[in-house]
């Protein structure tokens, strides 16, 4: 089991969207140069959400519901 | 490893990774060994390869744009196929994320859907940027490995014309059409100058009513056929470059949703009023100057440059664009955007006879020398 970050977005340093088509400069996008915090922070949140490794847990919260007989 | 996670590169602060989206997102080390990245050690004084390269594949372009930064002709030699080859697994072998592919006219290669192919396969993100002229169905199907093809398009209103000396408007829109049809993703490069600035929000709408995903916006550079006394009469106004980073502001609500807009390197200096803070900038990915860092560039006769511009011999540019971003001098030392801007578009101080030296079109330069010149 992996271990816990209490930030979630903790280790994200920086998000660049991508990947623009031109040849001669590189370019930025314009949403992300006038983001609210609000925003900002959904941002680093999805991408951080994307990367975490889903952790198996140890044991099963609940036991496995018994199957319905007629499956049987 | 994530399943979103396309390719990643180790770096001295953690890592570099590229999502499907390909969004590029840096990461401590905490970060990139949760991702299970095999560590990677580099020696002292490592630099990092360019997370983008922009690839010349020709000389020759059909048409004969007044502004062309490459001086682009009708009996330029194409680039030959085997260096273009060599060149994408070099890149590839350094790290590279995106290859762009420019001219010239890339189309006027029987192969170029073969390149971005050949990218693709290697691991790179291709891209190239198109007049259109030349553009068919046939043509567009064999770039869907691209993951964006931009088209020329300076504007309504006369401003395609009053850019680039003629009217190419409807190839243009023909050829983002056609990209279209084909399921090829579309954005559109435009040419900002004094005569096609003020027609900026009513491109926008035109532009993103055509399809196209994104447009990216240029700033008028003096190379190739525009390095000359016109280039004056074309650069923005201070009005204007002050103008324009409120449109933008005003501009971001509307985007994200399908559709983008994105500066240049060269146009962050210009707008640097109204922008946050540079940790703000740094953390979503905004890139000022990169020649040297970031952005790289292979040029026709294979040899490596600090971006498009670069005619340096040799890797003179490289070293002179790493040593001004090193330590610039004033105003950029002490400005709170330097490490974002990185001291503006050496294009234009050099061409404006300053060297190396700070943007002389940032407003934060203009008034540093007009508040030097009063004491």
């Amino acid at each position: 089991m992996s271990e816990a970050l209490e930030d979630p977005t903790d280790g994200v340093l920086v998000v660049r969207r991508g990947p623009g088509a031109n040849c001669s400069s590189i370019g930025s996008a314009v949403e992300m140069l006038f983001l609210s915090a609000t925003l900002g922070t959904a941002i680093l949140a999805a991408v951080a959400a994307s990367l975490d490794p889903k952790d198996e847990p140890d044991e099963p919260d609940e036991p496995a519901p018994e199957p319905p007989p007629e499956a049987l | 490893m994530s399943p979103l996670l396309t390719r990643a590169r180790r770096e001295p602060f953690g890592a570099w990774i590229r999502l499907g989206d390909d969004t590029l997102v840096a990461l401590d080390h905490r970060r990139a060994d949760r991702l299970g990245l095999p560590p990677a050690t580099f020696p002292p004084g490592h630099v990092s390869a360019p997370l983008e390269v922009h690839v010349a594949v020709t000389a020759r372009c059909p048409v004969d744009c007044s502004g062309c930064y490459q001086s682009a002709s009708t009996d330029g030699a194409h680039v030959p196929l085997t260096q273009l080859r060599n060149t994408l697994r070099d890149l590839r072998a350094s790290g590279v994320f995106t290859v762009a592919f420019g001219g010239g006219e890339p189309l006027l290669r029987d192969d170029l859907g073969e390149l971005a192919d050949e990218a693709r396969s290697l691991g790179l993100t291709p891209v190239v940027t198109t007049s259109g002229y030349g553009l068919t169905p046939a043509r567009a199907l064999a770039l869907r490995s691209f993951a964006q093809v931009n088209v020329s398009h300076d504007g309504v209103l006369g401003g395609y014309e009053a850019v680039r000396g003629f009217d190419g408007v409807a190839v243009a829109e023909r050829a983002i059409a056609t990209l279209r049809a084909q399921g090829v993703a579309v954005g559109v490069n435009h040419v900002l100058t004094r005569q096609n600035v003020d027609g900026l929000r009513a491109t926008v709408d035109h532009v993103r009513s055509l399809g196209a995903r994104e447009l990216q916006l240029l700033r008028y550079k003096p190379a190739g056929r525009a390095a000359s006394l016109d280039y004056l009469a074309r650069r923005l106004t201070p009005a204007q470059c002050e103008a324009l980073g409120e449109t933008l502001r005003s501009l971001s609500p509307t985007l994200g949703e399908g559709f983008s807009v994105r500066v240049d390197c060269a146009l962050v200096p210009l707008v640097s009023g109204a922008l946050p803070d540079a940790a703000t900038l740094e953390r979503f990915g905004v890139f000022g100057c990169e020649a040297g860092g970031h952005l790289g560039s292979v040029r026709r006769d294979g040899s490596a440059g600090g971006c498009s511009f670069d005619d340096a011999p040799g890797d003179e540019g490289i070293a002179a664009f790493r040593s001004f971003v090193a330590a610039p001098p004033e105003p950029c030392a002490s400005c709170p955007l330097r490490r974002v801007c990185r001291g503006g578009c050496k294009v234009v101080s050099r061409h404006l006879g300053h060297g190396f030296s700070p943007d002389p079109e940032c407003p934060r330069v203009i008034a540093f020398h007009a508040e030097s010149a009063c004491r």
